[in-house]
């Protein structure tokens, strides 16, 4: 999709892993399935758990840092502030709603979900299915065609190693 | 993607227009689309015979091509246009008097076809054109200026075109009531209807799908060479179809339908791919509206071309143009669905540092929903009226669409109240 820019093509792909962890978040939580407290000894909540855990924890906010080191400056540098701020105010939000959402997940996983926890839980997931959503949809049509022509050749596999250094 | 789309997200705060300006458009439309099957139901025993002139009939089809068609267009190309020309509008103060002179205009012409008052027609008529020739000016104006996203430019350019035909040909149709302007004003009339439809609105919608359809759905923007060979053909097609309706050779607007089916074809192929290729599972009920449209655009160029043909019963006539109106008012009820709140939302996050609503939050389903089947079933009730006829099935329909348009008002309300209360919120 991005071919002339590694590093956008890498963004896209983690998109497209996040894009997927809430689709499945979404469906869990939307609809008839919403209404049965789930199971959380079931191979599909666990893994949906563990998923939604290891983005809340790490990537996203692996991601984030990256992008606000080494591409806004750049982007700032040839005059676009205007992305970088409106991602940026995204990014704080998101990084607030991991980390409170956090708790509910690690308690999710070692004790279970009560009626109210559930529901408590999939009013949490929305949202944040739909700020991912919305900030994604953001990246991929503001952000990501940007980058190709903004970094040479080598430095943009620098930051592809970079990239996967801090990972 | 493509880096139009850059543009409009890349530099978004200076593209971005006072809500309150796309919104009194929408707010308008909203208003205007209650008034227009209001009055088609006042009209239900004239629908099935109505073969053109004054009247309820030709004030409903004004308030809808007009109110709602027209007034969508320009609040939500005045918005999205910089996603394809990089250009912002600059001119708050020219939009806010184009929307009072269109308003104003559209609701005189719309009281004269009524009561079938010549000056009313004529006044509102300037009113109205006098609107749409700022618009033009403002719209070519950012047309010239910029073009990253070919394709959409292209279709902007020969929607403004048609525009300015549609115009001059319906200001000539109102003055022809009073002076013998046209040979057969019947088909100036049918010109006028498809320069409106096909011409302006039409590749209107088709240009800004290839970017409202992938932003949605998160995927590409489709190639440009193959939008613009749709569009190559679409033109081709309406030029001979306008040409053929205006000389009397059925045969040439049958040929000409024909190419903007295959148009179409292409158009519609490249929907396909692009909820194809999409990274965004669920696409929301508004999908089941656009959905809708593309299979009302090729019905309609197939009753077209029977009706052409003459290979279709009296009511063939009514039936294409009910199809063509199907097809836009579907694919702008779900357009508006979605970029109501996309837009609210987008400013409130502008305003609202801590939790700004989300576009879920900002969406009110459930009206959404009793649009959806009232739309639906308002269309299927018009059909089923005209070629019985039955003029109570009519004055059904036509009460139902009132239902759904209701519902859609109440929607749009709910998403302007749930944004203003979230920035008294953070104001408190």
């Amino acid at each position: 999709m991005y071919l002339d820019s590694q590093i956008a093509q890498l963004l896209h792909d983690e998109h497209q892993k996040t894009l997927d962890l809430m689709n499945r978040l979404e469906e869990r939580t939307t609809g008839r399935k919403a209404k049965a407290v789930p199971d959380t000894n079931d191979a599909a909540t666990v893994a949906l758990l563990a998923d939604l855990h290891a983005e809340l924890r790490a990537t996203t906010g692996h991601h984030f840092n990256f992008e606000e080191d080494n591409i806004f400056p750049a982007l700032s540098a040839i005059g676009d502030v205007a992305i970088p701020h409106i991602l940026r105010q995204e990014h704080d939000l998101l990084r607030n709603m991991s980390e409170f959402m956090l708790p509910a997940v690690e308690k999710a996983r070692a004790e279970g979900f009560t009626a109210d926890s559930w529901a408590e839980f999939c009013e949490l997931a929305l949202e944040l299915v739909d700020r991912q959503i919305s900030h994604i949809q953001k990246e991929e049509m503001g952000l990501l065609p940007t980058l190709s022509g903004l970094f040479e050749d080598d430095r943009d596999g620098e930051l592809v190693m970079l990239y996967a250094e801090a990972s | 993607m493509a880096t139009g789309a850059t543009a409009f997200l890349g530099s978004a705060s200076e593209r971005l227009l006072s809500l309150s300006l796309p919104f009194r458009f929408f707010g308008a439309a909203v208003v205007f689309h209650l008034a227009a099957w209001g009055v088609l139901a006042l009209a239900a025993g004239e629908v099935a015979d109505y073969r053109g002139g004054g009247g309820p009939v030709l004030a409903a089809v004004h308030l809808l091509t007009l109110g709602v068609f027209t007034m969508t267009a320009m609040g939500a190309s005045l918005q999205l246009l910089p996603v394809a020309t990089l250009q912002g509008f600059a001119a708050p103060r020219l939009i806010g008097l184009i929307w009072w002179l269109f308003s104003l205009g559209t609701v005189i012409l719309s009281a004269g076809m009524f009561l079938v008052w010549h000056q009313a027609m004529a006044g509102g008529g300037v009113l109205a054109g006098l609107a749409i020739l700022l618009y033009l000016w403002l719209l070519l104006g950012n047309l010239r200026r910029g073009g990253a996203l070919r394709a959409v430019v292209a279709h902007g350019w020969l929607s403004a075109a048609s525009l300015l035909g549609l115009l001059a040909l319906g200001l000539g149709l109102i003055a022809n009531q009073e002076h013998d302007l046209f040979a057969d004003a019947q088909r100036g009339a049918a010109v006028h209807m498809l320069l409106a439809g096909y011409g302006f609105m039409g590749l209107l919608a088709m240009g800004f799908s290839y970017v409202l359809v992938p932003m949605f759905a998160l995927t590409q923007v489709p190639p440009a060479k193959a939008a613009l060979a749709s569009l190559g053909l679409a033109v081709a097609g309406l030029g001979l179809a306008l040409a053929g309706v205006w000389s009397g050779q059925d045969g040439w607007a049958a040929v000409g339908a024909a190419a903007g089916l295959i148009a179409v074809a292409i158009h519609l192929g490249l929907m396909v791919q692009v909820l194809r290729q999409r990274m965004r599972k669920r696409l929301g009920p508004a999908f089941i509206l656009i959905r809708l449209s593309w299979a009302l655009l090729p019905i309609s160029l197939l009753l077209g071309i029977a009706w052409a043909m003459d290979n279709l019963p009296d009511w063939g006539g009514a039936v294409f143009t009910l199809s063509l109106f199907a097809w836009l008012l579907s694919l702008l009820m779900a357009i508006l669905q979605r970029i109501v709140p996309f837009l609210a939302s987008m400013h409130a996050a502008t305003a609202i540092k801590r939790r700004p609503p989300t576009v879920t939050a900002l969406t009110a389903q459930v009206p959404l929903s009793i649009h959806l089947y009232c739309h639906c079933a308002a269309f299927v009730l018009l059909c089923a009226g005209i070629i019985w006829p039955v003029p109570l099935l009519v004055g059904l329909g036509a009460l139902t669409g009132a239902v759904g348009a209701a519902a859609f008002a109440w929607f749009f309300l709910a998403a302007v109240k749930k944004y203003r209360a979230a920035l008294e919120k953070a104001a408190a």
